[in-house]
Protein backbone atom coordinates (compact mmCIF):
# COMPACT_ATOMS: atom_id res chain seq x y z
CA UNK A 1 0.00 0.00 0.00
CA UNK A 2 2.84 2.10 0.86
CA UNK A 3 4.35 4.22 -1.63
CA UNK A 4 8.16 4.40 -2.19
CA UNK A 5 10.05 7.45 -0.12
CA UNK A 6 10.41 10.90 -2.07
CA UNK A 7 14.09 11.45 -2.55
CA UNK A 8 13.23 14.52 -1.20
CA UNK A 9 11.72 14.10 1.66
CA UNK A 10 13.35 16.52 4.23
CA UNK A 11 15.03 14.79 7.08
CA UNK A 12 13.39 14.81 10.85
CA UNK A 13 16.09 15.98 13.26
CA UNK A 14 15.96 12.36 15.05
CA UNK A 15 16.49 14.11 19.10
CA UNK A 16 13.63 16.94 18.29
CA UNK A 17 11.31 13.92 17.09
CA UNK A 18 12.02 12.33 20.18
CA UNK A 19 10.77 15.66 22.36
CA UNK A 20 7.29 15.52 19.98
CA UNK A 21 6.98 11.76 20.43
CA UNK A 22 7.45 12.60 24.10
CA UNK A 23 5.45 15.24 24.69
CA UNK A 24 2.75 12.81 22.85
CA UNK A 25 3.20 9.80 25.57
CA UNK A 26 3.02 12.40 28.23
CA UNK A 27 -0.48 14.05 27.17
CA UNK A 28 -2.20 10.75 25.94
CA UNK A 29 -1.15 9.37 29.89
CA UNK A 30 -1.79 12.77 31.37
CA UNK A 31 1.61 13.08 33.30
CA UNK A 32 2.16 16.21 35.24
CA UNK A 33 4.02 19.34 33.68
CA UNK A 34 7.43 18.99 34.72
CA UNK A 35 9.50 18.92 31.61
CA UNK A 36 11.82 21.26 29.37
CA UNK A 37 10.62 24.24 27.98
CA UNK A 38 10.97 22.65 24.58
CA UNK A 39 8.59 19.54 25.57
CA UNK A 40 6.02 21.90 27.73
CA UNK A 41 5.86 23.68 24.14
CA UNK A 42 5.33 20.11 22.51
CA UNK A 43 2.56 19.33 24.85
CA UNK A 44 0.70 22.26 24.03
CA UNK A 45 0.68 21.94 20.47
CA UNK A 46 -0.38 18.15 21.33
CA UNK A 47 -3.24 19.64 23.75
CA UNK A 48 -4.84 21.46 20.54
CA UNK A 49 -4.35 18.14 18.36
CA UNK A 50 -5.89 16.11 20.40
CA UNK A 51 -9.07 18.66 20.94
CA UNK A 52 -12.14 16.83 19.71
CA UNK A 53 -13.84 17.53 16.30
CA UNK A 54 -17.16 18.33 16.28
CA UNK A 55 -19.41 15.61 15.05
CA UNK A 56 -21.36 16.62 12.21
CA UNK A 57 -23.02 13.58 11.53
CA UNK A 58 -25.60 13.61 13.98
CA UNK A 59 -26.33 11.07 16.55
CA UNK A 60 -28.83 9.10 14.19
CA UNK A 61 -26.23 8.63 11.43
CA UNK A 62 -25.91 5.14 11.69
CA UNK A 63 -29.35 4.00 12.13
CA UNK A 64 -30.07 6.57 8.77
CA UNK A 65 -27.48 4.14 6.73
CA UNK A 66 -28.44 0.95 7.83
CA UNK A 67 -32.61 2.44 7.59
CA UNK A 68 -30.92 3.27 3.46
CA UNK A 69 -28.95 0.01 3.09
CA UNK A 70 -31.61 -2.16 3.98
CA UNK A 71 -34.01 -0.16 1.64
CA UNK A 72 -31.35 -0.83 -0.83
CA UNK A 73 -31.09 -4.30 0.18
CA UNK A 74 -35.02 -5.29 -0.14
CA UNK A 75 -35.19 -3.38 -3.57
CA UNK A 76 -32.44 -6.08 -4.82
CA UNK A 77 -34.67 -8.59 -2.90
CA UNK A 78 -37.70 -7.74 -4.90
CA UNK A 79 -35.31 -7.95 -8.20
CA UNK A 80 -34.54 -11.93 -7.92
CA UNK A 81 -37.83 -13.37 -8.40
CA UNK A 82 -38.14 -10.86 -11.11
CA UNK A 83 -35.50 -12.95 -12.56
CA UNK A 84 -36.21 -16.23 -11.64
CA UNK A 85 -39.60 -15.48 -13.36
CA UNK A 86 -37.61 -14.67 -15.96
CA UNK A 87 -35.84 -17.68 -16.22
CA UNK A 88 -39.04 -19.85 -15.56
CA UNK A 89 -40.67 -17.93 -18.12
CA UNK A 90 -38.46 -18.98 -21.05
CA UNK A 91 -38.09 -22.41 -19.71
CA UNK A 92 -41.76 -22.36 -20.07
CA UNK A 93 -41.68 -20.58 -23.74
CA UNK A 94 -38.84 -23.42 -25.00
CA UNK A 95 -41.75 -26.06 -24.14
CA UNK A 96 -44.38 -24.64 -25.27
CA UNK A 97 -42.94 -23.94 -28.36
CA UNK A 98 -41.63 -27.59 -28.58
CA UNK A 99 -44.63 -28.58 -28.15
CA UNK A 100 -46.21 -26.42 -30.96
CA UNK A 101 -44.07 -28.23 -33.11
CA UNK A 102 -44.68 -31.34 -32.24
CA UNK A 103 -48.57 -30.79 -32.95
CA UNK A 104 -48.01 -28.97 -35.83
CA UNK A 105 -46.03 -31.79 -37.19
CA UNK A 106 -48.85 -34.04 -36.85
CA UNK A 107 -51.03 -31.74 -39.65
CA UNK A 108 -48.97 -32.08 -42.20
CA UNK A 109 -51.04 -29.44 -43.95
CA UNK A 110 -50.36 -26.99 -41.16
CA UNK A 111 -46.67 -27.86 -41.02
CA UNK A 112 -46.17 -27.32 -44.89
CA UNK A 113 -47.51 -23.90 -44.56
CA UNK A 114 -44.71 -23.20 -41.54
CA UNK A 115 -42.16 -25.69 -42.55
CA UNK A 116 -40.23 -22.14 -44.81
CA UNK A 117 -40.47 -20.03 -41.64
CA UNK A 118 -37.14 -19.62 -40.80
CA UNK A 119 -38.27 -19.02 -37.07
CA UNK A 120 -40.09 -22.50 -37.32
CA UNK A 121 -36.76 -24.03 -38.92
CA UNK A 122 -34.59 -22.79 -36.36
CA UNK A 123 -36.90 -24.09 -33.26
CA UNK A 124 -37.19 -27.34 -35.51
CA UNK A 125 -33.49 -28.26 -35.26
CA UNK A 126 -33.16 -29.20 -32.00
CA UNK A 127 -29.69 -28.65 -31.59
CA UNK A 128 -29.90 -25.10 -32.32
CA UNK A 129 -32.12 -25.11 -29.79
CA UNK A 130 -29.89 -27.02 -27.58
CA UNK A 131 -26.82 -24.20 -27.83
CA UNK A 132 -29.81 -21.49 -27.40
CA UNK A 133 -30.99 -22.57 -24.41
CA UNK A 134 -27.66 -23.47 -23.23
CA UNK A 135 -26.14 -19.87 -24.37
CA UNK A 136 -29.17 -18.52 -22.56
CA UNK A 137 -29.24 -20.33 -19.36
CA UNK A 138 -25.67 -19.73 -18.46
CA UNK A 139 -25.87 -16.05 -19.25
CA UNK A 140 -28.92 -15.93 -16.59
CA UNK A 141 -26.94 -17.78 -14.00
CA UNK A 142 -23.84 -15.26 -14.95
CA UNK A 143 -25.85 -12.55 -13.90
CA UNK A 144 -27.68 -14.18 -10.95
CA UNK A 145 -24.38 -14.75 -9.41
CA UNK A 146 -23.51 -11.07 -10.10
CA UNK A 147 -26.20 -9.83 -8.18
CA UNK A 148 -26.17 -12.25 -5.96
CA UNK A 149 -22.88 -10.64 -5.02
CA UNK A 150 -23.78 -7.62 -5.01
CA UNK A 151 -26.26 -8.61 -2.65
CA UNK A 152 -24.37 -10.29 0.21
CA UNK B 1 -14.56 5.26 18.63
CA UNK B 2 -13.91 3.83 22.14
CA UNK B 3 -14.30 0.16 20.61
CA UNK B 4 -11.84 0.43 18.26
CA UNK B 5 -8.42 -1.18 18.62
CA UNK B 6 -5.36 2.02 19.27
CA UNK B 7 -2.38 2.13 19.25
CA UNK B 8 -1.50 1.45 23.19
CA UNK B 9 0.89 3.61 25.19
CA UNK B 10 2.20 1.47 27.74
CA UNK B 11 1.06 2.96 31.36
CA UNK B 12 4.94 2.97 32.40
CA UNK B 13 5.87 4.05 29.77
CA UNK B 14 9.01 6.77 30.32
CA UNK B 15 7.33 9.91 28.66
CA UNK B 16 10.67 11.72 28.40
CA UNK B 17 13.19 8.20 27.12
CA UNK B 18 13.65 7.44 23.30
CA UNK B 19 10.80 5.38 22.21
CA UNK B 20 10.69 3.47 18.90
CA UNK B 21 8.38 5.12 16.28
CA UNK B 22 4.98 3.78 16.96
CA UNK B 23 4.08 1.38 14.66
CA UNK B 24 0.39 -0.38 14.47
CA UNK B 25 0.94 -3.20 12.59
CA UNK B 26 2.24 -4.63 15.42
CA UNK B 27 -0.77 -3.55 17.48
CA UNK B 28 -3.57 -5.20 15.23
CA UNK B 29 -3.48 -8.17 17.06
CA UNK B 30 -5.83 -11.15 16.58
CA UNK B 31 -8.47 -9.73 18.90
CA UNK B 32 -8.94 -7.24 17.11
CA UNK B 33 -8.84 -8.67 13.52
CA UNK B 34 -11.33 -11.69 14.92
CA UNK B 35 -13.59 -8.49 16.25
CA UNK B 36 -13.34 -7.04 12.60
CA UNK B 37 -13.96 -10.96 11.31
CA UNK B 38 -16.76 -11.02 13.50
CA UNK B 39 -18.53 -7.93 12.58
CA UNK B 40 -17.86 -8.47 9.22
CA UNK B 41 -19.36 -11.65 8.97
CA UNK B 42 -22.53 -10.84 10.95
CA UNK B 43 -23.17 -7.72 8.23
CA UNK B 44 -22.42 -10.29 5.31
CA UNK B 45 -25.09 -12.65 7.18
CA UNK B 46 -27.27 -9.78 7.24
CA UNK B 47 -28.13 -9.78 11.01
CA UNK B 48 -30.19 -7.35 12.21
CA UNK B 49 -28.46 -4.21 13.53
CA UNK B 50 -24.58 -5.45 12.47
CA UNK B 51 -24.49 -2.88 10.07
CA UNK B 52 -25.59 -0.27 12.36
CA UNK B 53 -22.98 -1.08 14.76
CA UNK B 54 -19.97 -0.72 12.18
CA UNK B 55 -21.04 2.54 11.21
CA UNK B 56 -21.73 3.58 14.73
CA UNK B 57 -18.11 1.82 15.07
CA UNK B 58 -16.15 3.73 12.64
CA UNK B 59 -18.27 6.92 11.83
CA UNK B 60 -15.70 8.88 13.94
CA UNK B 61 -12.51 8.00 12.44
CA UNK B 62 -14.89 8.51 9.26
CA UNK B 63 -16.25 11.64 9.83
CA UNK B 64 -12.50 12.77 11.29
CA UNK B 65 -10.64 11.80 7.66
CA UNK B 66 -13.24 13.46 5.29
CA UNK B 67 -13.96 16.57 7.22
CA UNK B 68 -10.07 17.72 7.86
CA UNK B 69 -9.35 16.84 4.08
CA UNK B 70 -12.69 18.49 2.66
CA UNK B 71 -13.31 21.03 5.60
CA UNK B 72 -16.91 21.60 4.29
CA UNK B 73 -19.42 20.03 6.77
CA UNK B 74 -22.52 19.21 4.01
CA UNK B 75 -19.83 18.06 1.78
CA UNK B 76 -18.59 16.05 4.38
CA UNK B 77 -21.79 14.63 5.37
CA UNK B 78 -22.55 13.35 1.99
CA UNK B 79 -18.63 11.09 1.30
CA UNK B 80 -19.51 9.81 4.54
CA UNK B 81 -22.65 8.58 3.75
CA UNK B 82 -21.11 7.60 -0.19
CA UNK B 83 -18.73 5.80 2.14
CA UNK B 84 -20.43 3.52 4.03
CA UNK B 85 -22.51 2.66 1.03
CA UNK B 86 -19.65 1.55 -0.91
CA UNK B 87 -18.41 -0.04 2.50
CA UNK B 88 -21.69 -2.18 2.42
CA UNK B 89 -21.49 -3.07 -1.19
CA UNK B 90 -17.39 -3.52 -1.19
CA UNK B 91 -17.52 -5.70 2.40
CA UNK B 92 -17.19 -9.44 0.84
CA UNK B 93 -13.99 -8.21 -0.41
CA UNK B 94 -12.74 -7.17 2.99
CA UNK B 95 -10.16 -10.24 3.15
CA UNK B 96 -8.77 -9.23 6.98
CA UNK B 97 -5.43 -8.69 6.04
CA UNK B 98 -5.63 -5.47 7.83
CA UNK B 99 -7.48 -4.09 10.56
CA UNK B 100 -10.97 -2.71 9.48
CA UNK B 101 -11.00 0.53 10.48
CA UNK B 102 -7.93 0.69 8.23
CA UNK B 103 -10.09 -0.76 5.40
CA UNK B 104 -12.97 1.39 5.87
CA UNK B 105 -10.59 4.98 6.44
CA UNK B 106 -8.77 4.14 3.05
CA UNK B 107 -12.14 4.01 1.39
CA UNK B 108 -12.87 7.78 3.19
CA UNK B 109 -9.54 9.22 2.14
CA UNK B 110 -9.20 7.96 -1.72
CA UNK B 111 -13.49 9.10 -2.03
CA UNK B 112 -12.07 12.54 -0.06
CA UNK B 113 -9.32 13.22 -1.64
CA UNK B 114 -11.29 12.81 -5.42
CA UNK B 115 -13.39 15.17 -4.08
CA UNK B 116 -11.21 17.56 -3.47
CA UNK B 117 -9.50 17.19 -6.82
CA UNK B 118 -12.65 17.54 -8.36
CA UNK B 119 -14.29 20.37 -7.02
CA UNK B 120 -10.54 22.34 -6.44
CA UNK B 121 -8.36 21.40 -8.94
CA UNK B 122 -9.96 20.39 -11.92
CA UNK B 123 -7.20 19.05 -14.72
CA UNK B 124 -4.21 19.69 -12.16
CA UNK B 125 -2.63 16.19 -12.12
CA UNK B 126 -0.44 15.12 -8.85
CA UNK B 127 2.98 14.24 -10.73
CA UNK B 128 5.06 11.77 -8.47
CA UNK B 129 7.74 14.18 -7.69
CA UNK B 130 5.92 16.65 -6.78
CA UNK B 131 3.64 17.81 -3.73
CA UNK B 132 -0.34 18.68 -4.13
CA UNK B 133 -0.88 21.95 -2.48
CA UNK B 134 -2.92 20.12 0.16
CA UNK B 135 0.64 17.99 1.18
CA UNK B 136 2.32 21.04 1.54
CA UNK B 137 3.22 22.48 4.53
CA UNK B 138 3.19 26.72 4.21
CA UNK B 139 5.95 28.55 4.97
CA UNK B 140 6.58 29.21 8.29
CA UNK B 141 6.78 32.74 8.20
CA UNK B 142 3.59 33.42 6.24
CA UNK B 143 1.88 31.14 9.19
CA UNK B 144 3.72 33.74 11.85
CA UNK B 145 2.07 36.75 9.15
CA UNK B 146 -1.26 34.89 9.52
CA UNK B 147 -1.40 34.88 12.71
CA UNK B 148 0.86 37.33 14.59
CA UNK B 149 -1.96 39.25 15.64
CA UNK B 150 -3.41 36.36 17.96
CA UNK B 151 -2.94 36.65 21.30
CA UNK B 152 -4.72 33.87 22.51
CA UNK B 153 -5.15 29.62 22.59
CA UNK B 154 -7.40 30.17 19.56
CA UNK B 155 -3.74 30.65 17.19
CA UNK B 156 -3.41 26.69 17.60
CA UNK B 157 -6.36 25.85 16.52
CA UNK B 158 -6.43 28.46 13.45
CA UNK B 159 -3.05 27.14 12.51
CA UNK B 160 -4.22 23.69 12.28
CA UNK B 161 -7.32 24.61 10.58
CA UNK B 162 -5.31 26.39 8.43
CA UNK B 163 -2.63 23.30 7.66
CA UNK B 164 -3.08 21.54 4.31
CA UNK B 165 -5.52 18.47 3.98
CA UNK B 166 -2.94 15.98 3.93
CA UNK B 167 -0.67 17.07 6.75
CA UNK B 168 -3.78 18.20 8.45
CA UNK B 169 -5.49 14.99 8.62
CA UNK B 170 -2.01 12.95 9.19
CA UNK B 171 -1.98 15.02 12.37
CA UNK B 172 -5.80 14.32 13.46
CA UNK B 173 -5.44 10.69 12.42
CA UNK B 174 -2.00 10.30 14.76
CA UNK B 175 -3.37 12.36 17.68
CA UNK B 176 -7.27 12.22 18.04
CA UNK B 177 -7.39 9.29 16.62
CA UNK B 178 -4.55 7.78 17.95
CA UNK B 179 -3.26 5.93 15.10
CA UNK B 180 -0.20 4.48 14.00
CA UNK B 181 2.11 5.10 11.55
CA UNK B 182 1.65 2.14 9.87
CA UNK B 183 -1.96 2.43 10.07
CA UNK B 184 -2.18 5.93 8.62
CA UNK B 185 0.50 4.87 5.93
CA UNK B 186 -2.60 2.03 4.66
CA UNK B 187 -5.02 4.72 4.98
CA UNK B 188 -2.91 7.65 3.48
CA UNK B 189 -1.29 5.34 0.87
CA UNK B 190 1.61 7.34 1.82
CA UNK B 191 4.69 6.07 2.67
CA UNK B 192 5.65 5.93 6.33
CA UNK B 193 8.45 8.11 5.97
CA UNK B 194 6.57 10.93 4.30
CA UNK B 195 4.27 10.78 7.20
CA UNK B 196 6.89 11.12 9.67
CA UNK B 197 7.76 14.11 7.80
CA UNK B 198 4.08 15.73 7.73
CA UNK B 199 4.11 14.96 11.50
CA UNK B 200 7.35 16.25 12.03
CA UNK B 201 7.19 19.56 10.06
CA UNK B 202 3.65 20.39 11.07
CA UNK B 203 4.45 20.04 14.83
CA UNK B 204 7.56 22.18 14.65
CA UNK B 205 5.98 24.81 12.61
CA UNK B 206 2.96 24.90 15.28
CA UNK B 207 5.41 24.74 18.26
CA UNK B 208 7.01 28.14 16.59
CA UNK B 209 3.75 30.03 16.17
CA UNK B 210 2.62 28.75 19.72
CA UNK B 211 6.33 30.47 20.76
CA UNK B 212 5.95 33.28 18.47
CA UNK B 213 2.20 34.28 19.51
CA UNK B 214 2.14 32.94 23.31
CA UNK B 215 4.97 33.89 24.11
CA UNK B 216 6.07 30.25 25.08
CA UNK B 217 10.03 30.06 25.68
CA UNK B 218 12.14 27.07 23.97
Amino acid sequence: MSTPERPETPPVDPHEWQRQEAAMRAERLALDECDDGDTQAYRQVVRALRQPIEDGLGADFAAQMASRVGARRSRQNTRLPTLELGIASVLGLTLLCMAVDWTLGIDTRVWHLLAHSPVTAAIGNRWLLALATCALASTLAERLRRRWQQVH
Amino acid sequence: MDTLCRAPVAADADATAPAPTVSMGAYEDAHCMNDDRAMVDAVLEGRRGAFEALVRAHQGLCWHIIERIVRHPEDARELCQETFLRVHRKLHQYRGESALKTWIGRIAYSLALRHLEKKRLPGVAMGDDDEAPWEQIPDPALIDHNYERLQSGQALHRAIEALPAVPRTVLTLYHLDELGIDQISRITGLATGTIKSHLFRSRRQLRALLESTLGVSA
